[in-house]
Formats: C-alpha cells, structure tokens, sequence
C-alpha cells in the first residue's frame, strides 16, 4: 500500500484541492485511491482535510480524539487495505516549517506505510508572505502590520524550504516530491497533484470546482479586519483566536467583506525595496533547496517589482471609513451572540 | 503722551494665556493708566479687533469709541489684544489707515507686539489644536503643506506691511523667552509698559502656562479625533453644528483619552526629521530677515527636535482601539440626537448597509446604531 501525503504548503491551494478531492471520491476510489476519514476536519465536511493528524502535535487544544489521529488513520487503513491512500493538510508541512515536527511527521507516516510520498507545493516566497499574511488577518491571529510579519516570517525562517526540508531529501522508503506552484496554475491544482504524486485517474471525468474557496481580503477589507482583531481583543479580555467564536466568526466575516466588494482587489503588502531586500536574503537556501529537489537553482521568479497595494484605515474616505465601523459593530455584536451560543453548547 | 498698544499673538504662542493675565491683572494695569476692553471674556476681545477691520475696513469709529473711552477713564494708554489683528497687520492698506487715523486720534505712539516662534514647534501646535478641535482630519504632511497654514507662521510675510509703515512700531517677543506666568509680563514689557505683575490669588498656574509649554495630546488622542471628524463628515458634515454640541464632543474624547490614558507620557509629534529639515530651511531666510528688522541679529529661535510620534489607529493598543471605535460611535451617536442649526435634524447618511463596489448602499432598511458598550 502506497500513502501519498500531500502536506501543502499553505496558500498553495489546498483549500481547492481539499474540496476538489472530496467531489471526487468516487472516482479516486475506482482507481484505487482511498480517502481515510480519521483525522479530518469536522468542521468542513465537504472536503477533505486530515489536519488533526497535524493538530495531535502541534495543536492538542484543537484536536480532538473522537475525530481520531494517527492511530485511528492505521486502524482504518488496515481495515480497508487499499491501493494507494491519500491524506491531505497543510497542517501537515506547518509541522515541520514552524514546529520542528520532522521527526513525528516521518515516524507516524512510516508507521502507515512503507511506501510514502510526500507531495509539497512551493510557491515563492514573496506571494506566500503575502498570501500567509492576509489570512492571519482574516483569521484573526494576526492584527499588527505587514512589514513587521514580513521581517518576522523571514528571520524566524518561516518560509525557509531548505532549513525546514533538508532532512527529508534522502530518507529510505519516502519519495519527496517538490511541485512549483506555478504548475497548479497552468492547470487544474487536483489534476497537478495527482500527476505529480504519479496517481492515473481519466482527467476528464475529474469534477473540478468554480468560484473561490477561500476568500482573499483586498487593501480595505485587511484594514477592517484587522481593526476587528485588534477591537475584539480591546475590547474583551480574554479574547483568543482559536475559540469557537472567533473560529466562526472569520468565515461570517470575510463573507460580510466579500459582500462589501472589499475583495475585489489583490492586497499586496510588499514595496519594492522591502521585495527586493527580502528575495536577495531567501536566495541562497531557495538555491540550495532548489538543488536538492531539481537539481538546478531556485527559478521561480519573485514579484519584486510588484507595486504595493494596501490600505491604511485612517487614510480612507469618510464613507468607507463608516463601512468599516458598521463592520466591526456588526461583527463584534456577532462575536458576543456566538459567545453565547457557545457557552450554551 | 497717549500710547496705542496692539498686541497681535501671534499662532500657537499663547495669546489666550496673556489674555487671562491681562484680565486677572486689570486694576495693576489701570493704576499704571492702562485701558483695556472692560469685558473680560475671549469674545468680547475679539468683537473690537473685528469691528475695527470689517466697518469698510476703516478702524476709525472703533478706534475713537475706544480712544474717548481711555479719556474718560483718564488713562493714557490703551491695550487692544487679540490674534485677529494679526491677518489685518499683513495688508499694508490697513496698517496705513491704522496708522494715519491713530495718529489723526490723538495717540502719538502706536506699538505693535507679537510673539514669534519657531515654526517647526509652532505648527505641531497648530496642527494639535485643529484636530483636537475636530477642524481637521488631514495627515500632519499635507495640513503643514498647505500654503495658507504654512504662511500663517511665516513672520517675515505677515508683519512686513506693518513693519514698512511709518508710524508703527513693531516689537517682537521671542517665544522662548516667555516666563511660565502666561507670557503676559513680557508682553508688557515690549510694549513698553511700566508695570510689574503680581499673581493673584485666583489664577490657576496651570492656566495661565503657555501653550506649547502645556502638555501636548498624545498620538493616539490626536488619531481618535481626526477619525471623529471623518465620521462626522460622513454623517452629514459637522459645520452646521450647534459649536457646544461639537465642543462637548471635543471634551467626550479629551476626558475619555486622559481617563483611559491612551498615551501614557507620549506627546505627539507629527515632524519627521526630514520633513522638519525641510520646513527649517523653507523660513530660514524669512526668519532672519524678520529678526534683522526687529532685532537687529540673526534669528536665534531654537528649534526642537523630537522623535516622531504620530500613528495609525491600529498601531494603537487594542484597548485603546476599542475605547476609540466606541466613543467614536457614541459621540457621532450624542451629535445626531441634537438639532442642527439652520433646520438640518439629522446627517442623510444611514447606519446600516456597506456600501457595495456600484456605489449605493444595500437595503438601508431601518435605522441601526451600534450596539452599546459598556458605561463611560
């Protein structure tokens, strides 16, 4: 039995491949690819995404034994006895980017299997700072400004694919495979996946997803949600990211913003020079990785000449400014009736 | 010898601290034979520097009202103080006329005192006191680099008319060398008044200090109010507001900022060393030609320099951004609920709905106010 794990990165699509796989269940099955339900995440039932794997290590808070971690994976798994087993979360790679999981990672995955691939999907780092920023704002956990992510992302070597992989490029009985994310915009991101991970399912029977999944904020929507974040923690306490509350409330949220046409642009917190600094310091271990897993030096080409385009709250016209505190009274209200949903529950 | 005196401020150097002193020092001032408005409040001050401008901008029948009231109180000077006169000193028509028709009056001296200060201080000052009073929401950039606030401190422009007008003469005060009573000593001094100040029981050292020598706001009070006037204008503009409605506004988020100490010690600064280079280099040359003139040296007003301290809302502290977002809401809430003056009841903008890409807002439906937090 072959296990494929796709472990992300993070905003490299894997909301989309999520969905995408559980519409096509069906067919991954007639072609030999089981999707285990241990480990996937309970609130999102209409995709496929095993992140309490991740959550039994890094996040105990979160997880949650009755939705089962790696033992009910191996008891499933074995139950079944299938061709190839496909497991998915970003979780998965945060492991081993932000938690030094390496360890824990490989030894449950060989413990599944002794034919593992890992699939990771690369995206250059400047859009993945970028992209990894706005939705820490979206979710709440990260309210201060871009820059000062920016300089954390890169000195805490946060995108740091060389010093976060290197382990991995040659280890007995797992096959590391590295896609760009370029690939996955030339076409269908589940159609790339399954290619690279060498899964042969008919590609035009693959049921492919419209729309956007996951909602990106614009300039002014990163304002008013990060307003919201930093009120909501102003204004109670004991307020914390990972609660139920706010759980939800950044999906009601980031709709109320996509409803207010603050989605419609592309937030991009870089300037120039600030791209440009940071693409000349991720350049020796980009080259470095690039190496290990092509065999040639980092290629995919970093947007430093990208115009800036953010917001600042206090710079907005009067009207939109009224938009953005009817946001934030609108959600707090909201915030405190999940609150007490909650407390009921 | 009969003495007019006009003492012109000028911006941001404390003419409402000398004005009290004068006040409070009334009978020290008469018994040296000093005639000043008999009305004690700020208005009052005001209504003759006005009159003596706008009467077909002739000073005339104000002057001679003023003059035969300094007769009749046999007093041989009289002391008109107030910043109006100060755009009136900058036309050279008006100093004439003030000139020729004093001179026709009776008095045989005419003194004109300001105070001068540095304009990198000064303007932070200005810019301070405008938001605060929910004048203005522009960036501290773009309020400096306006021509009209950037003239307003340009000493060498404003006073030159009446400095070439024979008959004036005109005495400047160096900001910095104001003592701590109010300013109002040195004034006097300048003008060439024998007296010596005593402090009455009744003042308020606090009061009396000069501006600038105060404690300036904080940056994060100066944000909260620049976004109350941006909430305000969205809400239908706040110049036709009742000027009591907006003054207990302005107290609201004063008291609310001092009780919930958004600063701390911080005091805001809106200068950042490059801008404040620049600015210094725009009025050295005006400068030294001011002091030329009436000192006869170099100008030697020291400027100040402080770290940069102004901020965004959101690099305030979350507790501070929840205390601004909903005083905000309260305060626009409290204006709404008062007439405005000239028939205009409430702002047409409604509470409810975000404003979609096309422009116009979803269903408005009901009026919506914002959920009410917490006792002040």
């Amino acid at each position: 039995m072959r296990l494929i794990a796709h472990i992300g990165a993070q905003k490299t699509a894997t909301t989309y491949i999520q969905h995408a796989l559980f519409q096509n269940t069906d067919l991954l099955a007639e072609h030999g690819v089981y999707l285990p339900t241990s480990g996937r995440l309970e609130l999102a039932p209409r995709s496929v995404c095993h992140h309490h794997l991740a959550w039994q290590y890094t996040d105990p808070e979160r997880f949650r034994p009755k939705v089962g971690g790696w033992d009910a994976l191996r008891e499933e798994v074995a139950g079944v006895d299938p061709e190839t087993v496909l497991i998915s979360s970003e979780g998965l790679g945060s492991m081993v980017y932000k938690h030094d999981k390496i360890g824990d990672l490989l030894r449950e995955l060989n413990s599944v299997s002794d034919d593992v691939v890992v699939v990771l999907v690369v995206r250059e780092q400047l859009a993945l700072i970028n992209s990894s920023y706005a939705q820490a704002v979206k979710m709440f956990s990260s309210v201060g400004r871009f820059e000062d992510y920016a300089a954390r992302a890169i000195d805490r070597k946060w995108f740091d694919f060389d010093a976060a992989f290197s382990s991995w490029y040659h280890v007995s009985g797992l096959r590391f495979v590295v896609v760009p994310f370029s690939e996955f915009r030339e076409t269908d991101p589940l159609v790339a996946l399954l290619a690279a991970a060498d899964v042969e399912v008919p590609v035009d029977r693959l049921t492919t997803i419209d729309g956007e999944l996951n909602t990106s904020l614009g300039p002014v929507g990163m304002e008013a949600a990060r307003l919201l974040g930093r009120y909501l923690r102003g204004k109670h306490s004991n307020f914390s990211r990972r609660e139920f509350a706010a759980r939800k409330l950044y999906r009601v949220a980031a709709g109320h913003a996509r409803d207010a046409g603050w989605c419609q642009d592309k937030f991009w917190g870089w300037t120039p020079e600030l791209a440009e600094e940071a693409a000349a310091r991720l350049k020796p271990a980009n080259d470095a990785f690039a190496q290990a897993v092509w065999a040639k030096d980092w290629d995919l080409p970093m947007p430093v000449d990208t115009p800036r385009c953010a917001e600042v709250l206090d710079d907005l016209d009067s009207a939109t400014l009224e938009d953005v505190y009817d946001f934030v009274f609108a959600m707090s209200a909201r915030f405190e009736r999940l609150r007490e949903r909650g407390e009921r529950e | 010898m009969t003495c007019l005196v006009v003492h012109a401020g000028a911006r941001a150097t404390g003419w409402s601290a000398v004005q009290r002193r004068l006040v409070a020092a009334r009978t020290d001032l008469a018994a040296v034979g000093v005639q000043m408005e008999p009305d004690d409040v700020v208005a009052a001050w005001h209504r003759s520097a006005r009159a003596m401008q706008t009467t077909g901008d002739d000073p005339e029948p104000t002057l001679k009202r003023l003059m035969n009231e300094t007769n009749a109180a046999g007093r041989d000077t009289l002391l008109l103080s107030s910043p109006l006169f100060l755009s009136a000193l900058s036309s050279s028509s008006w100093t004439d006329r003030l000139a020729r028709v004093a001179g026709k009056l009776g008095f045989d001296r005419i003194v004109v005192v300001v105070v001068v200060r540095e304009q990198i201080g000064a303007l932070n000052q200005i810019y301070c006191e405008r938001v605060l009073a929910l004048e203005t929401a522009a960036p501290f950039s773009a309020f400096v680099g306006q021509a009209r606030i950037r003239d307003s401190v340009d000493y060498s422009a404003l006073l030159g008319p009446a400095l070439a007008t024979a008959g004036l003469e005109v005495v400047a005060v160096p900001w910095s060398q104001l003592d701590n009573d109010g300013g109002a000593q040195a004034v006097l001094d300048a003008a060439g008044i024998d007296v010596s100040l005593t402090v009455p029981p009744d003042v308020d050292s606090a009061e009396s200090q000069i501006p600038g020598q105060e404690r300036l706001p904080g940056p994060v009070h100066v944000a909260a109010s620049r976004l109350l006037v941006k909430r305000l204008t969205a809400r239908g503009g706040h110049a036709d507001l009742d000027p009591r409605t907006l003054a207990a506004a302005v107290a609201r988020v004063r008291r609310r900022a001092e009780q919930r100490d958004w600063d701390g010690d911080a005091t805001y600064w809106g200068w950042t060393p490059a801008l404040a280079e620049a600015a210094a280099e725009r009025y050295a040359a005006s400068n030294d030609a001011f002091a030329r003139a009436v000192w006869g040296s170099a100008w030697t007003e020291p400027v100040p320099t402080m770290p940069f301290r102004d901020l965004q809302l959101l690099d305030a502290e979350p507790k501070a951004i929840a205390d601004i977002v909903d005083i905000l809401g309260r305060v626009s809430a409290q204006v709404e609920r008062v007439p405005r003056r000239g028939g205009g009841a409430r702002p047409a903008v409604p509470w409810t709905g975000l404003t979609p890409p096309g422009g116009r807002r979803q269903s408005p439906g009901p009026r919506r106010r914002p959920p009410q937090v917490g006792a002040e």
